[in-house]
């Protein structure tokens, strides 16, 4: 049997439940006819932290040595960028640089004190690698006033107070240094709330790129200190050597740290097992971006048989096929995508942010496991990051 | 290049267009899904930091259940093939409410599923509270039913229509005009047992003296009789699974794909201009992005009609969320973790805690979700995924500057993690292996949602599901033009975005039927 309710009368009740149209449509009736605002503060600050584009401009070049400038950026006012967007110092931009036929991006890591960025200026330091395209490219081409489209900042290799220990170890070398640059730039101008140790390795002291100005930062601010490693060299009052286990046990504080590493794979592979040894807790350790891999033919678990082989990739985009690309199996998808004028989106290059998410219609790729990191239900439904997809057969691609 | 054309055009590929642009690909339309963002979901949808992947926003769907043709949820995604694509988890319990009672006592009350031990177990919370919870989810079976059918049909505030209704749906009548605390005092359930029952208002984000009494009814009554599921591989493996077979059906969707402007002809919407300004045509427009996004910024000023611009300015917003996502490097058992679901509130008077939760300052209410509790999988051996998500009933976020952001946004995570610290006595701060916070800013930059909003329009009593049912019609003042997600007729949360989604399609489908039967008769 059923219960009677009734909340006031049944009179009442029904009457009340009759009336619930004209109620809403009262309340209608009485608002404005005021055009809607559609332009929040909470908007603004996500657009002004993630803007989709930056438009830059070369303020100034520094040559710092024969192979290395510093690059100041400022906004692009003209093409709309009003202001530089924070970031948290360890992050990076991704810059896309048209050469010759190809579109292609490489992230950068800004290496400045963000205090700067409210000041309108981002810097960036380009390596001139002896193989390098892109950097190339910049060296030959970018000179001030010249026009660049940047990212917004990104990634995840930064301090954080709730996660990391106050303490922070800090290992580069001379292609990891930028962000490090930044958190002690940061710490100096105080805008940063951390102890940062750096242990910066390099062959010889006259290769310690920004030594200079990390003496500088040393001397200014006491919770900043800078040891060099030299392993070609004695220097006095530097360490000769590796980056080793003992060495950083060396100069880690007595209490609980953190240990931050960001350089090149050679460091890196020389680093790890030394790492496993110092039996730090997981939280402990945070990498920089790995970066492009650049012979994934070496890792153990590459597929041997498609070492020197091409394939064919059928891209699609918006429904149309846009071309048919070759593409090795020892480069990336992403990579041959790029060279053949492709405007694929991309942006850490190292399978970490999943921004060039794209799926894999037909065909097969070798993914490294150690940069997977795609969602499990995209996994499950063919979808692949191109920036560490090797193809391993004839393919269709839907990109983005 | 020709301009493309399509019979629908669906803008935003949240769980309300996902599943519009499903149901009308189906039928057998041409349909072109849009989305800004490079992956469908919306708010569901997941991301990996380091050895976890969090889900953005799911806490547990209700409605729905492991068996075929159960609940509006179940039976929708049955009927789009999709029930069996998803492995599913079950929630083992309702939820644990952390709080303080009217009377300054502590309340610290486990509530499980299914309608006899609930009551059974709130007997033993609140003696004395048996006969009236019982009557309480006999009314909410009634009531469910009755929303089903309401759903289906409309309703005319006729006294022929209302006679007719009476009769079967009466107590449905009775209880609509009214919120949940009314209802609770009508039926005369125990003060405290109110507390306790209220405790899901998080999901909604209304406080009980306003929130639709029909409303809460149907979500609760669903929650404790079918119990609640989650996707195994979070919520992304839904948003997967639909935009599945929109594809397997020959429709269309393109990600990165970001609508600036809605265009019509003679009053009726006819296609959209992307911003790269490429131009697509089409017939009908279903957008899951907000009303006020498309009045204020997609339509020029023209084309919008008075009692839309009325409508949107009569209305507030619902409530802005932020979130916790924890990567915890111990597990479960060594934390001491039991609860899958916690709410902690200061204070169980769901009114008072509304107004706490206006300013950054005062504000650590929480719904907490232990993911492995339900999943033990769900992150390697050793260790826990659990995601703090709160509310800000006002536009708080607004007053927070650029350079000022990160630090709050590491504040609010601090401020939310003691606040779980202080309410469970459990140690998580020295467990954190990864972290990220979401702010409304982050929603805001993900959705575009107005402010970080993420439950739609406020369900204010006059605004809720109910008279939003019964006024449907003046709603769709705009031809061509169809809403639905968590800015539609059902409010938000998946279910209703779902519902609504399916709803959209289907009203659009029939628009179509219609336009072309008055073409013919022409």
């Amino acid at each position: 049997m059923k219960n009677k309710i009734k909340v006031r009368s049944t009179l009442k009740d029904i009457r009340n439940f009759t009336n619930i149209p004209e109620l809403r449509k009262g309340v209608i009736q009485e608002a404005p006819e005021t055009p809607v605002n559609g332009n929040f503060a909470v908007n603004s600050i996500a657009n002004f932290l993630h803007p989709s584009t930056q438009y830059l401009k070369v303020k100034q070049v520094a040559e710092i040595n024969r192979y290395t400038r510093a690059y100041i950026l400022e906004p692009d006012t003209a093409h709309g960028t009003a202001k530089l967007a924070y970031f948290r110092p360890g992050q990076w931009i991704s810059v896309t640089l048209q050469i010759g036929n190809a579109i292609v991006t490489r992230p950068y890591t800004l290496c400045a004190s963000p205090l700067r960025s409210v000041d309108d200026e981002y810097m960036i330091i380009v390596d001139k690698k002896p193989d390098g395209f892109a950097s190339h490219y910049i060296f030959n081409n970018w000179r001030k006033g010249t026009e660049i489209t940047a990212s917004a900042p990104c990634g995840n290799f930064y301090y954080q107070p709730l996660r990391d220990s106050k303490n922070v170890v800090g290992v580069c070398d001379n292609h990891g240094f930028s962000g490090f640059l930044s958190m002690a730039e940061a710490i100096a101008d105080k805008s940063l709330n951390m102890d940062l140790t750096l242990i910066y390795y390099a062959r010889k002291q006259n290769e310690a790129i920004m030594s200079q100005r990390f003496d500088e930062l040393s001397e200014k601010a006491s919770n900043f200190r800078i040891i060099y490693v030299f392993s070609d060299e004695h220097v006095f009052k530097c360490e000769r050597g590796f980056v080793t286990k003992s060495l950083i046990e060396k100069y880690a504080p007595f209490t609980k740290y953190s240990l931050f590493v960001s350089g090149s794979n050679t460091l890196y592979n020389r680093l790890i097992p030394q790492i496993s040894e110092l039996k730090l807790e997981n939280k402990y350790i945070r990498f920089g971006l790995n970066g492009q891999i650049i012979n994934p033919e070496a890792l153990p678990d590459f597929p041997q048989d498609a070492i020197g082989k091409t394939f064919l990739c059928k891209v699609i985009k918006d429904g149309e096929l846009l071309s048919t690309v070759p593409c090795s199996s020892t480069e990336s998808l992403l990579v041959a995508l790029e060279r053949e004028g492709i405007k694929a989106p991309s942006l850490c290059r190292s399978g970490e942010c999943g921004f060039c998410r794209a799926k894999l219609l037909k065909g097969n790729v070798f993914i490294p496991k150690g940069v997977d990191n795609r969602r499990l239900a995209d996994s499950s439904h063919g979808i692949i990051h191109p920036c560490c997809s090797y193809p391993m057969s004839d393919m269709t691609l839907v990109i983005n | 290049m020709t301009e493309k054309h399509y019979d629908i055009i669906v803008i935003g590929a949240g769980c309300g267009g996902l599943t519009a642009a499903t149901c009308a690909a189906k039928e057998g339309k041409k349909v072109l899904l849009l989305e800004r963002h490079n992956a469908p979901g919306g708010f569901s949808s997941s991301f990996v930091r380091g050895r976890f992947e969090f889900d953005v926003s799911l806490h547990e769907l209700c409605r729905f259940s492991n068996e075929a043709g159960l609940g509006e949820l179940r039976v929708i995604f049955d009927s789009l093939g999709i029930s069996d694509k998803i492995q599913w988890t079950t929630i083992p319990e309702a939820f644990r409410l952390i709080s303080r009672s009217y009377d300054g006592s502590k309340i610290d009350a486990t509530m499980p599923f299914g309608v006899e031990n609930f009551i059974e177990t709130m007997e033993q919370y609140v003696p004395g509270s048996k006969e009236s919870m019982t009557k309480l989810f006999k009314l909410g079976d009634e009531i469910e039913e009755a929303i089903d059918y309401f759903a289906a049909n409309e309703i005319k505030p006729s006294f022929k229509s209302i006679r007719n209704i009476m009769k079967k749906y009466g107590n449905f009548v009775k209880t609509a005009p009214y919120s949940v605390n009314e209802v609770l005092d009508a039926l005369k359930v125990p003060k405290k047992a109110q507390e306790i029952f209220n405790a899901y208002w998080l999901y909604l984000g209304v406080d009980c003296d306003r929130l639709s009494f029909t409303h809460y009814i149907v979500m609760v009554n669903s929650y404790i009789r079918l119990g609640a599921f989650i996707p195994t591989l979070r919520s992304h493996a839904m948003s997967m699974a639909l935009a599945g077979v929109i594809e397997d059906n020959n429709g269309e969707i393109r990600y990165n794909s970001h609508v600036s402007r809605i265009l019509f002809r003679d009053g009726h919407a006819c296609g959209v201009i992307l911003k790269n300004g490429e131009r697509i045509n089409c017939n009908h427009i279903i957008c899951n992005c907000s009303p006020t996004t498309v009045y204020s910024k997609m339509m020029k000023k023209s084309d919008v009609p008075v009692s839309a611009l009325k409508r949107t300015n009569a209305r507030t917003f619902g409530a802005r969320g932020a979130c916790v996502y924890l990567g915890l490097n111990r597990s479960p058992e060594e934390l001491g973790i039991k609860n899958y679901s916690y709410f902690i509130t200061n204070t169980a008077d769901s009114a008072s805690q509304f107004s706490l939760m206006k300013s950054i300052d005062t504000n650590s209410a929480q719904a907490t979700v232990c993911l492995n509790i339900a999943n033990p999988d769900c992150s390697p051996a050793g260790t826990t995924i659990l995601c703090i998500t709160t509310l800000y009933t006002d536009n708080c976020w607004a007053d927070v500057t650029p350079e000022g952001y990160f630090d709050e946004k590491d504040l609010l995570a601090a401020r939310l993690i003691s606040k779980f610290e202080d309410a469970t006595g459990i140690t998580i701060h020295k467990y954190i292996e990864e972290i990220e916070v979401a702010t409304p800013a982050t929603f805001a930059r993900y959705t575009n949602t107005p402010q970080g909003v993420i439950y739609g329009y406020l369900g204010d009593d006059w605004d809720s599901v109910v008279p939003r049912f019964m006024t449907e019609a003046i709603d769709c003042d705009t031809p061509g033009l169809r809403f639905c997600g968590g800015w539609g007729t059902q409010l938000s949360g998946v279910n209703s975005a779902v519902a609504s989604g399916r709803n959209a399609a289907y009203a659009t489908l029939y628009d179509i039927a219609e336009e072309r039967s008055d073409n013919n008769e022409e």
